[in-house]
């Protein structure tokens, strides 16, 4: 917890506005959450619902001289296991480590694009809700409310002392709950349990013994596809758009990201292959909703954790405008 | 059952039967038929000369590719009330988490939790799991993950339509 | 609970996933949605497809669908979008100059200027339910028909028939269903006959 010194310097200075109504303060937490989630050494278990879902899992992160391992484990249904590091995922697939996918860059320190900030700030307001304990630490409740009725109220409690993120409710309409998770246990800092595997032993997987599928290849390309979608909501600004191959295709598949700062759309771009079981239309899990359309030859899917007319809307709205 | 279809359609059944009956109309097909009988005669009534073939069994044809509505409300609550109860021991399990989590919910949300849990249920068309690999690739670029960190990977590996396939398409099943 | 509420509620429940409602719906909407598409579509066939397209585009609007009007208003203005867009798409163009909306919907209910062209095949079976509808109702008791009619056609609620009538709410409710009942038993042979095109 080396960290925790120079972090609650910056929690003072946000902290000092607390009993405060609605101030623009708000924001600065979501930048504390995502270096806190990056920095900080846990270890716990939370559970996570949506609709009438309820999964538990444990969850150990892990950060080693900048380098961070995590690793995300089932406790109910059938054992599934997801391992982080660097930006690389990995999971379990009959005892063996297959990667999944590899984020672009290593991204150490993420923290908001100034221009997704001024898109939170014009689409979002941030409210202040006062403290409350979440699996014995004090936390302070955020509440994100969309200006418009195209994307979700998010709600954080934020760990008052280490800006680590306790619990999330993702809200929809009249405030009824799309999905949440909080943890239920969770150990801090050096009290972290380092037995699942051990820090050593992630690091040698990373060199060694992990599969590195193509799929997973670093860097995938950047793209200009000639793909635009006009419908966006205001705010969601393209984050990047790259061609990259996936996992059971033949082709790689354009990617568009769409971000607001809170949420993001990304838009899924290939050749139709005809397959029948892509069912066209929208399905959803928790937040997040996918909507699958055939247009002119080309399978065009929508992923992303705002309701369901936004992901219609903007699949209704996407053409091609290249040459 | 025709009597309670015959005032439901003129807006005329007491609120309390409402659901019940609707519920009923969900399971029967012979009283859709009713209910859609009903209608014809009316129509005939009405517009003698515009009485054309049925549509209905078209379009339902055509249904069969769209995908069920999942869009949360927050009127109906009794209807929600009522789903609740019958679906409580099927969720009995998430029951205790569920009322343990909306002690940690604020309380403007809290009494509406366990109904909202309830009427979720009916409306599912779940990710398909061979749809994973496209939430994996949102997964890494989006907020969520900075924010929210590793946890919000659940979302690609929850396991739910594995465990209990969505109830339209039981009832889909039935109706055949 | 008014027609308007039933229909809200139905529209609801399609909304939470249960796609029969929208059955329900579809089997109470598409005559008076197939007439006013016909206003724009003359081609008997064509009009019928462009019905099952209204309702469809309806079904993935619903979500969409707050309550704010009446589902039928809603309906026709999506049924008057599609026939026109139909047309469009024909470049053919619509019969009608004048601006048409919603509002005009319930309206042109009553004007009745179309005439539609079905198949002769079609055209006899319509024929044959008007026929059983039109001689059931003329066989009915005197109160049952008259019950039947001053709802059916008239549009009055339970409470005003009643009135009409002299007779309690309750004996409103159940002669309109032994009229309705009454007619159906007549019909369901004829409906059953015509299996696959039901009725």
């Amino acid at each position: 917890m080396r960290l925790c010194v120079p972090l609650c310097g910056l929690l003072l200075a946000v902290s000092a506005n607390l009993h405060a109504e609605e101030l623009p303060v708000g924001f600065d937490w979501l930048e504390v959450a995502a270096f806190a989630g990056h920095q900080t050494d846990y270890s716990g278990v939370f559970v996570y619902q949506f609709g009438n879902q309820v999964e538990t899992s444990s969850i150990v992160h892990i950060n080693d001289a900048d380098r961070e391992y995590e690793k995300l484990e089932s406790l109910d249904g059938p054992k599934r296991e997801l391992i982080r590091h660097d930006g690389q995922v990995w999971s379990y697939d009959h005892d063996k480590l297959v990667q999944l996918d590899s984020r672009q860059g290593s991204n150490q320190f993420p923290s908001l694009l100034p221009e997704q900030l001024s898109a939170l700030k014009a689409n979002y307001q941030a409210k202040l809700l006062g403290v409350e304990r979440v699996a014995g630490y004090n936390a302070q409740v955020i509440l994100f409310q969309p200006k418009d009725n195209l994307r979700y109220t998010h709600k954080l409690w934020i760990h008052t002392d280490t800006g680590l993120l306790l619990k999330a409710a993702v809200l929809g309409e009249r405030n009824r709950i799309v999905e949440q998770y909080a943890f239920t246990q969770l150990q801090l800092g050096g009290k972290v349990d380092r037995s699942w595997g051990g820090t050593c032993d992630l690091a040698d997987m990373h060199g060694k013994t992990l599969a590195t599928t193509p799929e997973a290849a670093k860097n995938y390309p950047s793209t200009n596809s000639g793909w635009v979608a006009d419908a966006l909501p205001a705010g969601f600004n393209k984050i990047m758009e790259i061609l990259r191959p996936m996992p059971g295709k033949h082709g790689p598949v354009t990617q568009i990201v769409y971000s607001d700062g809170l949420s993001a759309i990304s838009i899924f771009i290939e050749p139709d292959d005809h397959d029948e079981d892509d069912v066209d239309g929208l399905s959803s899990r928790g937040a997040v909703n996918l909507y699958h359309k055939v247009l002119d030859q080309y399978l065009i899917t929508i992923v992303g954790e705002v309701p369901p007319h936004t992901v219609m809307q903007v699949a209704d709205s996407v053409r091609y405008n290249g040459k | 059952m025709k009597q309670e279809i015959s005032a439901l359609m003129d807006g005329e059944l007491f609120d309390d039967d409402v659901g019940m009956v609707m519920d009923h109309l969900k399971r029967d097909h012979a009283t859709r038929m009713n209910w859609a009988t009903y209608h014809l005669i009316g129509d005939v009534l009405r517009q003698p000369d515009h009485i054309h073939s049925d549509l209905s069994a078209k379009v339902h044809e055509r249904m069969r590719d769209e995908p069920a509505l999942l869009v949360s409300r927050g009127h109906a609550v009794k209807q929600k009330m009522r789903t609740f109860a019958l679906s409580a021991v099927a969720s009995l399990s998430a029951v205790g988490v569920v009322a343990w989590m909306s002690l940690q919910i604020s309380p403007e949300i809290a009494p509406q939790l366990a109904m909202q849990q309830a009427a979720m249920r009916p409306a599912s068309m779940q990710i398909q799991p061979k749809s994973d690999n496209y939430l994996m690739a949102h997964q890494e670029f989006s907020p969520s993950t900075d924010v929210n960190g590793g946890a919000s990977y659940i979302r690609t590996v929850s396991y739910g339509i594995d465990d209990s396939p969505p109830k339209n398409n039981q009832t889909e099943k039935q109706a055949k | 609970m008014t027609e308007r509420d039933v229909d809200q509620q139905l529209v609801e429940r399609v909304q939470r996933g249960d796609k029969h409602a929208f059955d329900l719906l579809v089997s109470k909407y598409q005559r008076r949605l197939g007439r006013l598409i016909s206003r724009f579509v003359r081609d008997a066939a064509e009009a019928e497809d462009v019905t099952q397209d209204a309702f469809i585009k309806a079904y993935r609007a619903l979500p969409g669908f707050r309550g704010e009007s009446a589902f039928y208003t809603w309906l026709y203005r999506i049924g008057i979008n599609t026939a026109k867009n139909h047309l469009l798409a024909n470049k053919r163009r619509a019969p009608t100059s004048t601006p048409f909306d919603a509002e005009d919907a319930e309206s042109f209910e009553e004007a009745s200027l179309l005439r539609e062209v079905n198949t002769p095949e079609n055209e006899l079976m319509s024929k044959q339910v008007v026929d059983v509808v039109q001689a059931s109702l003329q066989q009915l008791p005197e109160d049952l028909r008259s019950a039947l009619t001053l709802r059916e056609i008239e549009g009055l609620s339970y409470e005003e028939i009643a009135g009409v009538m002299n007779c309690p709410v309750g004996t409103v409710r159940s002669r309109i269903f032994r009229a309705r009942e009454a007619v159906a038993e007549n019909l369901r042979p004829l409906l059953e006959t015509s299996k696959g095109k039901r009725w």
